[in-house]
């Protein structure tokens, strides 16, 4: 188990460089720098002084090896547009609202997906099948940035239970987590439906239920078991879609959070800052996989001897 | 919707660009048929009354009928003729002039004018802020959307079939290190990195086909390979080997067309997948440019408005989630006709 996560986080390494590679020469190849903008700097003496504050006058190979050297260690740089500010402080401050935002919406996805799976197993082709797993393909094809301001328009502006943006008391959590988290709730009641039936209708079940178990204990135990493992094999891409999710989600409700930065970010061309939230959130994704992977063999035994 | 799109330019009441600046704004209406009465000359207070006695039609003598008037029906025998309106905010009738340059207000409210009542000009789902018809402009994003959806998912089929093919035929090595390619693209972020693609190359449409079709082809590689390997084994391949066939011609003519079946419904699922993308860019801003449309802009334009014009968002919103709906119904039903497992991995 050890060496397995000590192999994977020693993958994630060339992984990393490459996409810091990438994104590095992507964006320094594009027409138009952080520096032009509508009203250009007249001043050439300004405009020099500025270039090489940021180290923009050097050869591209020296920037290069410089940007290499200071990501080694773990200096993303100073930010083009936030100025006199890190990119690592911009990260370090914005960071904790999206993860939590996260956090909120896969505590959401998790808790409606599980029980709306769980019942449609159980009652398979009944109302509360039907009925959940309507709800979930309604979920799937709804994007978020239409069911964020659905959410808004029918809930803060029409009921007027909870303020349209905003980040500051719990109430503001609720409708971005439940807009972000709704979809993933939908393929994860898919999910779980799935595979609860294919578990439910094996023999081990039948034995768990024969030797006189109770059917809490049997759906709860040694069913959940083998039926979230399809659950847990689609939370990695879940976090990767969470991610992405969280730009638009971020935008809607007006959250400071790392989504908003980036694309910010790419608005204005500040290469160090779209470097390093590409960085940062690749670092990320890349751990979440590594933690799926090992939920998985922890799950399903058949996995360990790989 | 999709199938309208298509024929848009055909169907569509009016240009996408078309702005009606005296339309700003107007709630969806379903009455289409232009039709005019005009009345006598009045005073003011005939002209309430008039209207009172059409049911309420105050309300419905707006700026909006006089500029759909100026665009159908006025010509220079009108030019001087003073007439009755009431704004469309509500406000109680006012004497208008028609004039060259369209009309203007006149202040003397004392005075007879023609008493004029239509019906409006017909905006089934109403018009945006900027007075364009939003039914029109969703037709022409529709085709943007589709366009997007269609010609994107080609680039990654294109890519994803040839790679997955040629990783799979050749096997060993060349496959080896294929493969660890996709694994490593598989790592990364990849709305990030369509995002990065979008940002540097100008946003046009052709480029922002590219970037989406450019990362989606991954998973079609790996079921393309996977077919692959199987069908390498069998006698056929052999027969074409020993014949002498080139191998290009081998991949070509004998391994792609035996794995169409897993690629054609693997398409069919990737189609709605590409445009959720697309609409998702459009959304953030990074997509298409205006004064263009798509599904993606009309509803990031609809959301900022979202409180008074409701309509704006809502229409462009349920549009794209039905077509999503019909596409992943049809994926999926054709995955269970014809019955193909893709793994998701």
């Amino acid at each position: 188990m050890w060496k397995l996560i000590a192999f994977r986080l020693l993958k994630a390494i060339p992984v990393l460089l490459i996409v810091a590679t990438l994104t590095f020469f992507m964006l320094r190849l594009t027409k138009g720098g952080p520096f032009d903008q509508e009203k250009p700097i007249q001043d050439e003496a300004i405009r020099k002084q500025l270039l090489a504050h940021y180290g923009m006058d050097k050869p591209l190979g020296s920037q290069y090896l410089d940007f290499i050297t200071n990501l080694a260690q773990g200096d993303l740089g100073p930010s083009f547009k936030h100025q006199g500010r890190q990119v690592n402080e911009v990260i370090a401050e914005a960071f904790p609202r999206s993860a939590e935002l996260g956090l909120w919406s896969l505590a959401v996805a998790m808790a409606l997906g599980l029980a709306a799976g769980l019942i449609a197993s159980l009652k398979k082709n009944s109302f509360l099948d039907y009925c959940p797993m309507a709800l979930a393909m309604i979920g799937i094809c709804v994007p978020t940035f239409v069911m964020g301001p659905l959410l808004i328009l029918s809930f803060s502006l029409e009921l007027e239970w909870f303020n349209a943006s905003g980040w500051n008391s719990f109430k503001d959590r609720i409708l971005p987590a439940l807009t972000l988290g709704g979809a993933y709730a939908a393929y994860i009641a898919r999910l779980t439906r799935g595979g609860m039936l294919e578990v439910l209708s094996q023999d081990y079940i039948r034995t768990a239920h024969a030797k006189g178990a109770s059917p809490a204990r049997v759906i709860l135990h040694h069913g959940l078991r083998g039926g979230l493992l399809p659950v847990v094999a689609f939370l990695g891409p879940a976090a990767a879609g969470l991610l992405a999710g969280s730009f638009v989600v971020e935008t809607i409700f007006q959250i400071p959070g790392l989504g908003r930065h980036f694309v910010e970010a790419a608005f204005n061309r500040d290469y160090t800052m779209v470097t390093g939230t590409v960085l940062f959130f690749a670092t990320l994704i890349i751990l979440f996989n590594l933690i799926v992977d090992v939920v998985q063999i922890w799950l399903n035994p058949r996995l360990r001897s790989t | 919707m999709g199938g309208l799109s298509i024929i848009a330019p055909w169907i569509a009441p009016y240009g996408y660009e078309t702005q009606n600046l005296e339309l700003k704004a107007v709630p969806p209406q379903l009455s289409w048929n232009t039709m005019q009465a005009v009345y006598g000359r009045c005073t003011l207070e005939q002209a309430r009354t008039n209207a009172e006695q059409l049911g309420g039609a105050l309300g419905k003598i707006e700026n909006a009928q006089v500029a759909a008037l100026l665009h159908g029906t006025i010509d220079e025998r009108d030019y001087g003729e003073t007439m009755w309106v009431s704004d469309w905010q509500g406000a109680g009738p006012k004497r208008i002039e028609i004039s060259s340059d369209g009309f203007t207000p006149l202040d003397d409210a004392g005075d007879e004018a023609t008493f004029l009542y239509l019906h409006s000009r017909a905006h089934w789902l109403g018009t945006d802020e900027l007075g364009r018809d939003l039914f029109t402009r969703l037709l022409y994003g529709g085709r943007v959307s589709l366009m997007v959806g269609l010609c994107a998912t080609s680039v990654s089929l294109t890519i994803g079939v040839l790679f997955g093919a040629v990783a799979g035929y050749f096997g060993g090595r060349t496959d080896d290190l294929m493969m660890r390619f996709v694994d490593v693209l598989y790592a990364l972020p990849f709305t990030i990195f369509v995002i990065l693609l979008t940002v540097i190359f100008e946003r046009n449409i052709w480029n922002l086909f590219l970037a989406i079709g450019a990362v989606e082809w991954l998973t079609m590689s790996r079921i393309v390979r996977g077919q692959v390997l199987t069908l390498r084994q069998q006698e056929f391949i052999e027969a074409a080997i020993a014949l002498g066939i080139p191998r290009w011609r081998i991949i070509w003519r004998h391994i792609i067309p035996n794995c169409l079946g897993p690629v054609i419904v693997y398409t069919t699922l990737t189609i709605p997948v590409v445009m959720l993308l697309e609409a998702f860019l459009s959304f953030l801003g990074l997509g298409v440019q205006p004064p263009m449309s798509s599904w993606g802009l009309l509803i990031r334009d609809g959301s900022k408005v979202l409180e008074e014009f409701p309509w704006l968002m809502i229409f462009p919103g349920s549009v794209l989630a039905a077509t999503l709906f019909s596409l992943n119904f049809l994926g999926d039903g054709l995955r269970d006709a014809l019955d193909v497992r893709i793994s998701k991995d």
